[in-house]
């Protein structure tokens, strides 16, 4: 199953544990190194689709300071789902890596 | 800016944008919107138009799937059930202010026998409960009903058989086809059971056949009824129109029922009440309320027709063709498209 970047990154945010809304957009952003930006509303509607597709859950919910908190954490789906498409990603990369290494191992050669 | 003004900016405009969602989904309306706000804290207020048309968005996404919840939830079968016997009842009468006031030969042709016949043999199965009776008479009342705007028993060509609504008059023949044909869709949703108790029976039977009752009551004795005048035009031989008639033509040709406003103000009424009733118990009965839903819309064309005709929304005859009618139809659709929302609403709640 292809994830979009987003996806990626939102499931990537889950892997070291639960996190609220406003916690796994800034750690999506951070670890996408400022790649994937969300608003709340397309958060909220993208784990919407994840938690209907298996991906993610919800674990509980708590008000801080008034405001209300929704965490959510990763399903044993999800954790396959990430972990698969980052393989897919690696092998990806992988391939393009390969090819600039050759030519650089070819002129050497010769 | 100081720091009270900003959190009072922030909190209005994603408050705001956080109406969007629907009711049932308050919970997560207000997680949106405090994400919305943890964010406009931690990026700066220039990140709030774009948090608060987010949090809008998603609240406007959510509402269409949210309806089509409702409406998937809502007990259409119950609904069609319980709407049987009112129904029937409402077409038998409609058909009789059709008959009484101008039939007046015998034996009545199979038209009248279809609809007369038909009608009351659905007050009856709907009384019993009983599907396939129901439906009979219902499928006979629709297809003599819609036979003379096909063309059939009028001897005149299909372009001259009447139009549904023509000039400023509100068929009403014409408006009972819908309502037959939820008729025929609410005696195939009534349940495979055995026949109700005697005593509840009789009790159904006398509902139904009460507003016939106090129809005739209202109608009979009849005066000598009116027949059929018919008036020609010709050219005569310098050109001018010449009138002739009029010709007295065959009593009742084809069922249309001259607006009646008695009729029309008691339709009117009683749909009203039941718009009003069935609101108000929809908590418990959501059923009830969808079937005034589903009348509603199946009348709301006539419904426009007769507010055009009757002095409260009178408007100039030009209008009267073009897309005034179906404008103003789309009022009642609305309401009964409100109704049909709180019945899924009240019933996927109960679910």
């Amino acid at each position: 199953m292809e994830l979009r970047p987003a996806s990626y990154f939102v499931l990537a945010s889950l892997l070291d544990g639960p996190l609220h809304g406003y916690a796994i957009s800034s750690r999506a952003a951070e670890l996408s190194e400022g790649e994937v930006r969300l608003t709340a509303g397309t958060l909220y509607g993208a784990l919407d689709r994840m938690a209907a597709r298996g991906l993610v859950e919800v674990e509980r919910e708590e008000t801080v300071g008034g405001r209300l908190r929704r965490y959510y954490r990763l399903t044993g789906a999800g954790r396959e789902a990430v972990v698969e498409e980052a393989e897919r990603l690696a092998s990806a990369a992988r391939v393009v890596q390969e090819r600039r290494r050759r030519p650089r191992e070819a002129k050497g050669l010769a | 800016m100081s720091a009270r003004t900003r959190r009072r900016l922030v909190e209005g405009v994603t408050g705001l944008a956080s109406l969007t969602f629907p009711r049932t989904r308050r919970t997560d309306g207000r997680v949106v919107r405090d994400c919305a706000r943890d964010s406009v804290d931690g990026a700066g207020l220039w990140a709030l138009p774009r948090e608060g048309v987010s949090v809008a968005w998603a609240g406007l996404r959510t509402r269409p799937r949210e309806a089509a919840f409702e409406l998937r939830s809502a007990p259409w079968r119950e609904a069609l059930s319980v709407l049987t016997l009112p129904l029937a009842a409402t077409i038998l009468v409609v058909w009789i202010f059709g008959f009484i006031p101008r039939y007046d030969h015998w034996p009545l042709g199979e038209g009248w026998a279809l609809l007369l016949g038909g009608s009351l043999l659905a007050v009856i199965g709907a009384a019993l409960q009983h599907r396939w009776l129901t439906a009979l008479g219902a499928t006979a009342t629709l297809v003599a009903a819609a036979g003379p705007y096909l063309g059939a028993g009028t001897e005149t060509a299909l372009a001259d058989t009447p139009s549904f609504f023509h000039g400023w008059r509100v068929d009403i023949g014409a408006a009972s086809l819908f309502p037959t044909a939820l008729l025929i869709a609410g005696a195939l949703s009534l349940p495979r059971r055995s026949l109700p108790p005697v005593r509840a029976l009789m009790a159904r039977l006398a509902l139904g056949l009460a507003p016939a009752v106090v129809a005739l009551v209202h109608l009979l004795p009849v005066p000598q009824p009116e027949p059929t005048r018919i008036y020609t035009s010709t050219l005569g031989p310098g050109g001018e129109v010449m009138i002739i008639g009029p010709t007295f033509g065959p009593p009742y040709p084809y069922p249309w029922i001259p607006s009646s406003r008695p009729l029309i103000a008691a339709l009117g009424i009683a749909l009203a009440v039941a718009v009003v009733v069935t609101w108000r118990r929809a908590r418990t009965h959501p059923h009830h309320v969808l079937a005034t839903g589903l009348v509603l819309t199946s009348v709301s064309y006539p419904v426009a027709w007769v507010a055009i005709r009757f002095d409260p929304v009178a408007a100039p005859y030009w209008l009267y063709n073009g897309a005034y009618p179906l404008l103003l139809a789309a009022l009642p659709l609305l309401l009964a498209l409100v109704l049909m929302r709180r019945a899924g609403r009240t019933a996927s709640q109960l679910h």
